[in-house]
């Protein structure tokens, strides 16, 4: 047990005073953070006119900030991200190694070309900038896109989700106010720090606030998920505290659900073609299985194989389930590890149908990882906990029975080969599916986003319009 | 009773020795027991190894051919999960002779003689194994919705009853329900009366073994029947719900009229209540009553009974036994659980840990608060992360695994998904002997830190009432 001090931080001021005890319930971590009940008042931005500020200085400028920023997030120099890293390796799913991997990875984020194809691809930085006139039938529309008031309850499986959430809050000039999870209970705080010191009096820096309160505390959210006083509510995974934050839903207020899902591969017979085709696949399944430690929405879990479901068709999916088991094992250690803090209840499920004939379990003895063949067309009924490096190969006769499984909380499905996944993606889509890879491309996100279906920047945002009309010629009078 | 006849009696005649006083059981020196223990786990583990097929395996694979101390049994316990390791597709393409095959597994009953292949359903196939074989097996729905099959006999069943009747008896300073003499009649608002679930099963035997053959004397939410079958889709109903699969469930015919009965059964709901409200309240006001009423089952009662300006007047000599957690069967407690419970339903509340894998309860003491483990269970606690087991001093916390020396059909040897707290030197103010567990039970799948959030969906708890999910099923 550490005593870390969590400060609270409000549009450029650090708040240290009002402490109370936060611990996580299997102990990994507890910290001091100031009691945000008191705080509710200046947590929140009264009047929506005082984002003018950020309506006072050119997109080029706040690109600016962010590419300053961006060198000063280095943990090797910086103590607050040094302080978070330490914070994190408690409470994660992550070594030591591979948490210092992505702390420097995901600096690129920060970088003038992604920032600027971020702006581009997403949302068209003109849109940011200014109004932009579009020619229509008979009127001409000015369009811009405004900030707003905003919360984001973020996740904490991955630091790039704060560092993606503060840039995005800057560049459409809006007021973010930072749920921060306790399982990255740091990284946010210790970016806001750094802009404090960078450019205390930026308006980038004053309107970013970072505060730490229990998900679901009423006495909280009840004040703070009101559209008096923010316009978007920002919410990332977990389906209760998704199912608490929509209780609060009413009009005025905006829910950007980006809400928990869970990932497959499907891997057709053509993997069978030769021995370094099936070395290929299983090796690019292990990729998608086992980078980040299995630890995101986009993991691989299931992995659906076209070997046939009939003894040799099962024959075939055991043996590629041993070289999938393999192959996890080879991955590179600073993108995979046996998992720290392996989880004891999938541990049971896994001992529990290890002596079962219907199912082939390979590893899994200690917190290496396993994969676990069923030999029928079948998931493991606790295909939900799959975590920790432990997928599921479920052999299955046609490709159309693998797509079956989608549902809406599909969110990845990684493809083999490559020339399945334009005859099929249509179905993906329709089934609930969000984003279509190369098998063992799963985990290689582009930092310019959208990573799936949902385009939060685009909803983040407030899209305005201004009429222009020749003449009262318009089609909707009354 | 010397050492010896203690042992003898222990693991041969377990049914008898259950049905002694809790004084008796609760009486013997904790070292003493401790040899017996060991003596008892060494005795089986020679005696069962050959028999069950997965102990044979896992002992192969650990390279563990001799128990020398107690807690190296942990290394051979069965996770509760082993029980449920058949696959869904041999129920659903009615492939019997399989599940037979998997259960032999699992069982000191030899099960080659019996054939399954004119089997249609779970229902049909346990009852052929009830007709040729002394299985009794035991069956409850689990946090993934599917249906597990605890391969218990008829000397477990027997034992269980027994047991039953001992710990709710006499101890000094503390209430004694009586049950065992059958004067009392049995209340429990399940809304289920006779079936293969758990609860059904006891009301069976106490209608068999206490009262006679007298069907009267256990009250319940009205008479549904759930075989196996109905708590089978109710849990592949609930899982195929939590999971966004129910396009995928097709319901055979035969699914079909199950859920067709159980819309029939729901729609008694009120008229269930209304009876057994008016003959606890009303009918047997004055009169001694057992109540069961697992805390989950009796909020929602009171809040019936408030409803109807009802409220309970127990005779003094009444024995209320309570329990269970706000979660921990999906039920989230409302804050002010006990004041509307006690408002309704005032009784000195008595309670019991247990499980379908113990073939004991443990009971609740007046004086500690603690759950008192019968001398036939061994208990150990293992590192969650580790499994390594913790030592058996002091005071500690860990994931409950315990070795339960009455079981002759099924290896006694289980890992729980519960996390307790079990004071091994034992000296609990109640007088009783041996290691004792403290209050605060929870289920390792409960723990979770619900504030760490992650973009990947996890599980949810299936365990949720059966009428939430029926409404979603589309014809």
């Amino acid at each position: 047990m550490s005593d870390y001090i969590i400060p609270l931080i409000i549009r450029g001021q650090i708040i240290e005073d009002d402490l109370v005890d936060y611990s996580a319930r299997r102990s990994e971590l507890s910290f001091r953070s100031p009691d945000v009940k008191k705080y509710l008042d200046r947590l929140v931005l009264k009047d929506p006119i005082d984002l003018q500020d950020l309506y006072r200085i050119s997109l080029d400028e706040i690109v600016d900030y962010l590419v300053e920023l961006g060198p000063r997030l280095d943990y090797r120099k910086n103590p607050h991200i040094a302080l978070a890293l330490e914070m994190q390796i408690l409470t994660s799913h992550h070594t030591r190694e591979m948490l210092e991997n992505s702390y420097v990875s995901m600096l690129q984020a920060l970088t003038r070309p992604v920032i600027e194809e971020r702006l581009e691809k997403n949302i068209g930085r003109k849109y940011l900038e200014g109004w932009v006139d579009e020619k229509m039938m008979d009127r001409t529309v000015a369009v811009r896109a405004f900030g707003a008031r905003a919360i984001h309850a973020i996740a904490g499986n991955s630091g790039v989700i704060a560092l993606e959430t503060i840039l995005d809050n800057a560049v459409t000039r809006s007021d973010a106010i930072i749920k921060i999870p306790s399982n990255d209970p740091y990284f946010s705080t210790a970016v806001a720090r750094t802009m404090v010191e960078m450019a205390p009096n930026h308006p980038v820096t004053r309107h970013l606030s970072v505060a730490y309160w229990k998900g679901g505390d009423a006495s909280v959210e009840k004040f703070l998920y009101d559209s008096k006083n923010v316009e978007k509510i920002v919410a990332w995974g977990g389906f209760d505290s998704m199912r608490s934050i929509r209780e609060y839903l009413a009009p005025g207020l905006d829910l950007v659900a980006l809400d928990p899902k869970l990932s497959a591969s499907i891997i057709g017979r053509a993997a069978f073609d030769t021995e370094a085709s099936t070395q290929d696949a299983a090796e690019r399944a292990a990729a998608d299985v086992g980078y980040f430690n299995q630890g995101g929405c986009l993991s691989a879990r299931t992995i659906y194989l076209e070997s046939g479901t009939d003894e040799a068709g099962v024959k075939r999916a055991n043996q590629f389930g041993k070289r999938v088991f393999e192959a996890i094992q080879a991955l590179p250690s600073r993108l995979s590890s046996p998992h720290p803090a392996f989880d004891p209840t999938l541990r049971a499920e896994i001992d529990g149908i290890r002596y079962s004939d219907a199912f082939r379990v390979f590893g899994g003895k200690a917190s290496e990882g396993a994969v676990i063949v069923s030999q029928y067309d079948e998931q493991v009924d606790f295909s939900e906990r799959l975590d920790c490096r432990v997928a599921n190969v479920v052999p299955v006769d046609s490709i159309d029975a693998a797509l079956h499984h989608l549902t809406i909380h599909s969110q990845t499905i990684g493809i083999y080969p490559d020339s399945l996944k334009s005859k099929i993606r249509d179905q993906c889509a329709l089934r609930g599916g969000q984003r279509i890879v190369s098998l063992g491309m799963a985990t290689a996100g582009n930092l310019s986003g959208p990573h799936d279906a949902i385009e939060p920047l685009r909803r983040m945002v407030r899209w305005l319009r201004d009429d222009q009309l020749e003449s009262r010629a318009g089609v909707l009078h009354g | 009773m010397s050492d010896d006849s203690y042992f003898d009696q222990l693991l041969g005649e377990p049914s008898r020795f259950g049905a002694m006083s809790s004084e008796d059981q609760f009486g013997i020196d904790p070292r003493e027991l401790a040899q017996v223990q060991l003596r008892g786990i060494q005795q089986r583990f020679e005696e069962m190894r050959p028999k069950v097929n997965v102990l044979e395996r896992l002992s192969e694979d650990l390279d563990i051919t001799k128990i020398e101390r107690a807690e190296d049994v942990t290394a051979l316990c069965f996770p509760h999960t082993m029980y449920k390791s058949f696959a869904v597709s041999y129920i659903e393409d009615g492939r019997f002779d399989r599940m037979t095959r998997w259960l032999s597994t699992l069982t000191t009953v030899d099960l080659s003689g019996v054939d399954a292949t004119g089997c249609d359903s779970l229902e049909s196939w346990l009852n052929l194994l009830e007709a040729r074989t002394t299985l009794r097996p035991l069956c409850s729905s689990g946090t993934t919705g599917k249906i597990s099959v605890f391969p218990k006999g008829e000397i477990e069943e027997m034992t269980r009853f027994n047991n039953q009747l001992v710990i709710h008896g006499p101890w000094p300073g503390e209430p004694d329900s009586r049950l065992a003499g059958g004067k009392l009649d049995f209340f429990c608002p399940w809304p289920v009366s006779t079936g293969r679930h758990n609860f059904p099963n006891n009301f069976k035997m106490l209608r068999k073994h206490l009262y006679g053959g007298d069907d009267s004397r256990v009250h319940v939410l009205g008479d549904a029947h759930w075989d196996i079958d109905v708590l089978w889709l109710a849990g592949r109903i609930r899982a195929a719900e939590a999971k966004g699969q129910l396009s995928e469930l097709r319901l055979n015919p035969k699914m079909q009229a199950l859920r067709d009965r159980l819309t029939q059964q729901q729609a008694a709901g009120k008229d269930n209540i209304d009876k057994f409200l008016h003959e606890l309240l009303v009918e047997y006001a004055e009169r001694p009553v057992f109540l069961f009423a697992p805390f989950n089952l009796l909020i929602p009662l009171a809040q019936e009974a408030k409803k109807r300006g009802m409220k309970a007047k127990f005779s003094p000599d009444s024995y209320v036994l309570g329990g269970g957690r706000s979660g921990s069967k999906g039920m989230i407690f409302p804050d002010d659980w006990m004041e509307q419970i006690m408002e309704i339903f005032p009784a000195e509340y008595q309670q019991v840990f247990g499980m379908t894998e113990m073939t004991v309860a443990c009971r609740r003491c007046t004086a500690g608060h603690h759950f008192h483990l019968p001398p036939n269970i061994v208990p150990f606690l293992i590192d969650p992360d580790t499994s390594q087991p913790l030592p058996r001093t002091g005071v500690q916390t860990g994931r409950y695994a315990f070795y339960d020396l009455y079981a002759q059909t099924h290896w006694g040897g289980i890992i729980t998904g519960d996390r307790l707290t079990i004071n091994f030197d034992g000296g609990c103010a109640c007088g009783r002997t041996g290691p004792y567990v403290h209050e605060d039970i929870e289920r390792y799948s409960n723990l979770r830190d619900d504030d760490k959030i992650t973009c990947a969906k996890s599980p949810e708890a299936y365990e949720k009432a059966v009428e939430l999910t029926l409404g979603a099923i589309h014809e």
